[in-house]
């Protein structure tokens, strides 16, 4: 899901996996949750926002795209199509037709480590939208007819949203450099050629195997308070039994010790763009504590027109019209902090690359000053304030966090976390990615005819270059 | 006058005592000064969200010179007053003041968000920004490079130059048919005296107008205004802007090489001031602009799968008022994918609509409208689009009862005066089938030299 932190700050705050406990400690900080937990396990987060009269309700399943068997890529996504043609008692189309009917807002998006449901809809509809979500949670009915055309469905999708953008090409490859072994390599719609043979038992397996209250979160947040909630949520979601459910295991990287490129040329780029993929911890998968230093050093680094690299590589030196670093810390493991220009005028790769080197290098070798550091810190923690003016923030926060292995209070104490670091933490943070044991990988993004390159740019734009293609806009 | 949210189930909201965070009304607020801005108050959050516009935007670049509109838009938060680029950024990015502006058709579009804490600093440096940009020549040129950037790029992307040929045919020589960024020789061509006699003209006080969203009450809002736009001219240019022929329905085919071709259609629509402009809202959402359930996305991609996405859609302006049709899908699905289109385009013009699509319909566009206002700027954003329309202070109260109102008899007149198979103009950008017939074929290659002065 590409969302930019201009319209959702609170993508920044997703959470460590360290604290214990469901309900937030004392001392909530950011969006006051209420929570609590089913008798058959499902976690429900209750956010009150009174703003206008409606609510988000988004399901959470802790599956995805790299839970998926070796040879059925793109299943999970498969799945979150299906979902939507049938069960039970609610015929192919009519889950999509009630919804509309009921003047809800209706997507659901897969990502490598979850897949997410969600209804946006008038408060006092909301337990209709409970009922359709509860009944495909237990009682999916899907027929041979429907598999067909859902999967043309997403062959369309992966030309239209993968082959037809050279930029998701090259991140799709970059990707699978990468991760050699774990299946953050596959990308989360499959590969073409395997999407061609899923089947019907496939997606009745994965289903089957995951789909389980005690395996989701539910967060609910808006026109809705915590006793209103419970009753609601104890009739539908209530009702359905847990079972169990596999632990999520995943493959190790291999060691590497080599140099890795990807290069993609085509007549459709007209416009050159560099960029490099660092391996980098998450909040959940973080041995030496540095995920939230790594946020600052990624705000004061390539975040806006005043981070380092804009300012010496745009401004200053006039190599580059964008350059900045883009770092998403939710993820059950290692994911990539991205870095990225366009250059400008003639400025070859070569040259683009050498002088990005050189900052990182000043870094390592010069460091920060605290005043640097105070104002990244500054400017991270007022987004908190920003991100409760928004519906949706807390919904991807909590979900996101509990989906990933997170906690409740690694998204309500995020902006005392972020308070926390030292400038001494920020450099063992940029020594461990960007020092000489990290690990790399970096594209090249090239037009047909060099020669017609006369100037070059992109807007600053982070989302140009999102390595994450995790959502499916169902219009 | 209180205006009141309306639940969809008829409840007043900001009645209910355990609903006060919410927004509960909308109000006019005008300055010492004259600076008039519709207001919504809520302290829920302590932020506040500006949204602006003054009239006349692209459509006054002058021949030569298009582009400037928005150039001028990528330089105000770039240094003002005595304050140099860097420091102006990095002032806002300190504060975290989002300070916006972009180029319209019609306006200039201007959004400030800031923290109540901020909301002085904010003020002052929007106005510096709008009465004293500094256009230096780092900075311009800086951004002239990156907008350069951007027309290279878009000059790449199959929809960007669909959307530029369907344009030109649409609207001929009309200046709303120009290219927003320029080409790369009017974007070279601009000079600072440019893009100042641009600001002289266009950044006055009878073109302005105004919506505040957030932590801030009308006794606060008139002295912020007249800190915003207080130094403002009183008057300008007025925006000029010649009338508009329909063309006659063409076919088109712009030859790209890629895996997918993507599908434009368009005819005649219907302007936002229309009598039945909710019932042809309403038509419009049954036909194909409902997503899910409306006729089009169900005949072509749940039923036969061509497609992972089809819609339509109104396009308004001052002058020109169409009914358009996107999607895009495998070279060979094109032909079956039109004439489905063109098949339920004739049966919604024949027969209309059922009572219970109606009921359905009503109840998702009244239902789903408090979704577009659950926060500070969505409803800023909202308050502005309510007077750059014309709809008045109590629209968010009175949208309703208007969409309410329609009956079948409503929408299956509009459907049948409106909806015509055979004035659908099409475009498709990419390799069609043999079978499909067009008037006219050119390559991409022609629209990208020409845009990069090639």
């Amino acid at each position: 899901m590409t969302i930019k932190r201009a319209n959702a700050a609170a993508t920044a705050l997703l959470a460590v996996a360290t604290g214990a406990g469901l309900a937030p400690s004392a001392g909530a900080e950011v969006f006051r949750p209420d929570v609590f937990e089913l008798d058959n396990g499902l976690t429900v987060v209750v956010v009150t926002n009174r703003t206008a009269p409606v609510v988000s309700h988004m399901l959470w399943y802790k599956v995805g795209a790299a839970d998926e068997e070796p040879g059925v890529s793109g299943i999970a996504h498969f799945l979150e199509h299906l979902m939507f043609r049938g069960t039970e008692t609610v015929p192919d189309g009519e889950f999509s037709r009630i919804v509309q009917r009921e003047g809800a807002r209706s997507n659901a998006m897969t990502s490598w480590d979850y897949t997410a449901y969600f209804q946006n809809v008038a408060s006092d509809r909301l337990g209709r939208m409970m009922e359709l979500e509860a009944d495909r949670m237990a009682n999916l009915a899907i027929t041979d007819e429907v598999v067909a055309p859902e999967r043309n469905v997403i062959l369309e999708e992966r030309g239209q949203v993968v082959e037809s953008r050279p930029s998701s090409r090259l991140n799709e490859q970059m990707y699978a450099t990468l991760f050699q072994n774990h299946p953050y390599g596959i990308p989360i719609i499959g590969w073409r050629h395997e999407i061609e043979d899923l089947s019907i038992n496939d997606a009745r397996a994965f289903y089957d195997r995951w789909y389980a209250p005690n395996n989701a979160v539910l967060v609910l947040a808006g026109d809705i308070d915590v006793e209103a909630a419970r009753p609601l949520v104890e009739e539908t979601y209530g009702r359905i039994p847990a079972r169990d459910v596999p632990e999520r295991t995943r493959l190790e990287e291999p060691d590497s010790g080599a140099e890795f490129s990807v290069t993609l040329t085509s007549d459709q780029v007209q416009l050159p763009n560099w960029r490099r993929f660092y391996l980098a911890p998450t909040y959940t998968d973080d041995p030496n504590g540095h995920a939230y230093a790594l946020q600052v050093l990624d705000e004061l680094l390539g975040t806006g027109t005043t981070s380092r690299l804009y300012r010496s590589l745009v401004v200053e030196q006039e190599i580059a019209v964008a350059a900045g670093t883009s770092y998403r810390p939710a993820g059950v493991d290692q994911g990539p902090l991205v870095a990225y220009m366009t250059p400008r005028g003639d400025t070859g790769m070569a040259a683009l690359e050498e002088a990005f080197e050189a900052e990182i290098e000043r870094l390592l070798t010069e460091g920060l000053t605290e005043e640097e550091v105070a104002t990244a810190k500054d400017r991270l923690t007022i987004s908190s304030t920003f991100a409760r003016d928004s519906l949706m923030a807390p919904v991807y926060a909590f979900g996101q966090a509990l989906a990933t292995g997170g906690t409740i209070d690694d998204v309500e104490r995020w902006p005392s976390r972020i308070d926390a670091i030292s400038a001494d933490d920020v450099m063992a943070a940029a020594e461990a990615v960007f020092g000489a044991n990290g690990r790399h990988v970096t594209g090249y993004l090239l037009p047909e005819d060099p020669d017609a390159a006369i100037r070059l740019d992109e807007p600053v734009d982070p989302d140009a270059v999102s390595p994450d293609m995790d959502t499916e806009i169902v219009q | 006058m209180t205006t009141a949210f309306l639940s969809p189930s008829g409840t007043a909201l900001g009645q209910d005592a355990d609903s006060g965070n919410g927004f509960s009304h909308v109000e006019t607020v005008v300055s010492d000064q004259g600076v008039q801005a519709y207001l919504a108050s809520s302290d829920f959050v302590p932020v506040v969200s500006i949204n602006f516009a003054f009239d006349g935007g692209i459509e006054t670049d002058p021949a030569g010179k298009e582009g400037r509109a928005n150039l001028v838009t990528t330089l105000l938060d770039e240094g003002a007053g005595d304050i140099r680029s860097q420091e102006f950024q990095r002032r806002l990015a300190d504060l975290s003041i989002s300070m916006r502006f972009s180029a319209g058709i019609e306006e200039i579009n201007g959004t400030l968000y800031t923290t109540k804490e901020h909301l002085d600093e904010a003020l002052d440096l929007l106005a510096l920004a709008l009465t004293e940009p500094r256009f230096d020549p780092e900075p311009v040129e800086r951004m002239r490079d990156s907008v350069a950037g951007a027309i290279r790029s878009n000059t790449g992307d199959p929809g960007w130059i669909g959307r530029r040929a369907f344009l030109e045919r649409v609207l001929g020589d009309h200046p709303f048919a120009r290219p927003s960024r320029g080409t790369m020789e009017s974007l070279m061509a601009l000079e600072v005296d440019d893009l100042r006699q641009f600001i002289e003209e266009r950044f006055t006080r009878d073109a302005l107008t105004v919506a505040v969203a957030g932590d801030i009450t009308a006794d606060e809002l008139g002295p912020a205004l007249d800190r915003a736009f207080g130094d403002l001219p009183a008057s300008g240019e007025p925006a000029e802007v010649p009338d508009w022929e329909p063309p006659e329905p063409f076919s088109t085919v712009v030859e790209w090489q890629g895996p997918q071709s993507i599908l434009m259609l368009a005819q005649a629509g219907i302007s936002r001031d229309h009598p039945d402009y909710y019932a042809a809202l309403v038509m419009n959402h049954i036909l194909g602009g409902g997503g899910f359930g409306s006729r089009l996305t169900e005949e072509v991609r749940e039923r036969r799968g061509l497609t992972y996405g089809i819609g339509s859609g109104f396009y308004n302006t001052d002058v020109a008022n169409l009914l358009m049709v996107n999607s895009s899908l495998a070279h060979g699905n094109v032909v079956p994918a039109l004439d489905l289109i063109r098949q339920e385009w004739a049966t919604m013009r024949e027969d209309g609509v059922t009572q219970s699509e109606l009921d359905d319909a009503k109840r998702y566009i009244t239902g789903s409208f408090p979704l577009q206002l659950t926060s500070t700027r969505d409803l800023s954003s909202m308050l502005l689009s309510m007077q750059l329309q014309n709809l008045g202070e109590d629209y968010i109260r009175e949208r309703n009862a208007l969409i309410q109102a329609v009956t079948v008899e409503d929408v299956n007149w509009i459907a049948n005066s409106l909806l015509d198979p055979e004035a659908l103009s099409v475009l498709v950008v990419g390799q069609p089938p043999e079978e499909f017939s067009a008037d006219e074929t050119i390559s991409a290659r022609e629209i990208v030299d020409r845009e990069l002065g090639r």
